[in-house]
């Protein structure tokens, strides 16, 4: 041991110095071998997370149903299984909440529902006349756009879609009215969004 | 010898895949807060009345619902005639609360398509404040089938019925 420790000749030196040359390279073998070890090793999450992106892009593509004006709104359950088609989007949220209820056109609120606004044209319609004015003017303004856009675009078509996206509260004199003042700006193919009841 | 070795440490170089998965967990975090299709939606077409030219058969067949405040009327006609006239009152729900009676109005759909030629039109007369999720309800039970069998009453029109 005492030797080993302490070479004495110069074979022993050499040998000595040959022996803690190799000890110190395989140690900084091993050093090396547990930093490449303890990094993590990214390219499964990149799948992953690159998998979860297509299938999340694809899903908002095929969506063709999104809600975005403020207010509350519940929308009701139904059993049907037809996929919603791309459409302009009337929406009306819920008349029961803290603030008023909107009739939104796409994005835009149009008309803010109030009691008095409500009454003034439950009354209208109960006499036959069912055109809500302020919706009229905008959606006769998307079919304009529409139809500017399809006179540059080819795959753009004027089909007349509408869906409608109320609130499961909304009277039905109010859809009645809706789907008549649609009619008026020539949106006359209707679909009524509901929420798919699971099986 | 230079070269080759600045070929190797570029070789040996990892890419910086950080700043690539910062923007990867955000945009999926983003679409995951505001994709709403899991919920998935479902449509329901429908009509509403259209003036006619007055050229309609006398021994036309129709069928109407009436959806009133508290029952549903199942109505079928040839003309003036009426051949089927079935009330159906509200029924406690599973709440203690009234509900429409969707199983006995699919009931009558089923047995008056089978007895008559009827297409798949049906008109909803719905009284002013009946809600929209009944409205929902109400296309949903006459326009129920069974799979493998033939569409119930799949092209409903929507009408208004005051007073009721």
């Amino acid at each position: 041991m005492s030797q080993q420790s302490h070479p004495n000749s110069s074979s022993e030196l050499e040998q000595y110095v040959a022996r803690k040359k190799r000890k110190e390279k395989r140690a900084k073998r091993k050093r090396s071998n547990d930093v490449v070890a303890k990094e993590i090793n990214l390219v499964a999450m990149m799948d992953v997370l690159t998998i979860l992106l297509i299938f999340l892009l694809k899903s908002y593509s095929v969506s063709a149903l999104s809600i975005p004006v403020g207010g509350t709104i519940s929308i009701p359950l139904s059993k049907q299984t037809i996929n919603p088609k791309e459409a302009v989007k009337l929406t009306i949220t819920s008349i029961k909440g803290s603030t008023p209820g909107v009739i939104a056109v796409d994005e835009e609120a149009i008309v803010e529902l109030t009691p008095e606004f409500l009454a003034q044209y439950q009354t209208r319609l109960q006499k036959g006349d069912y055109t809500i004015k302020e919706v009229k003017l905008a959606l006769e303004k998307k079919k304009r756009l529409i139809k500017a856009m399809a006179s540059i675009v080819d795959d753009v078509v004027f089909d007349g879609k509408i869906m409608v996206i109320a609130d499961k509260e909304t009277p039905s004199w109010l859809i009645l009215s809706v789907l008549g003042t649609s009619a008026e700006a020539e949106f006359t193919q209707y679909q009524l969004a509901a929420v798919r009841k699971s099986q | 010898m230079g070269r080759r070795k600045q070929h190797n440490d570029e070789m040996g170089q990892e890419l910086n895949l950080v700043p690539y998965m910062d923007i990867m967990v955000n945009l999926v975090l983003f679409m995951l807060v505001n994709i709403i299709s899991f919920l998935s939606f479902t449509i329901l077409n429908t009509s509403i009345p259209t003036l006619s030219d007055g050229t309609s058969k006398d021994d036309q067949l129709a069928v109407r619902v009436d959806v009133e405040s508290s029952s549903y009327k199942f109505v079928v006609t040839q003309g003036d005639k009426v051949i089927v006239n079935a009330v159906l009152p509200k029924i406690a729900g599973p709440d203690g609360e009234k509900i429409y009676d969707t199983e006995k109005l699919l009931q009558l759909a089923e047995s008056a398509k089978e007895k008559y030629p009827l297409g798949g039109q049906i008109l909803l007369n719905m009284s002013a404040n009946v809600k929209y999720e009944d409205l929902v309800s109400t296309m949903d039970a006459v326009a129920e089938t069974q799979p493998g069998l033939a569409d119930l009453f799949i092209e409903p029109t929507l009408n208004i019925l005051w007073g009721s």
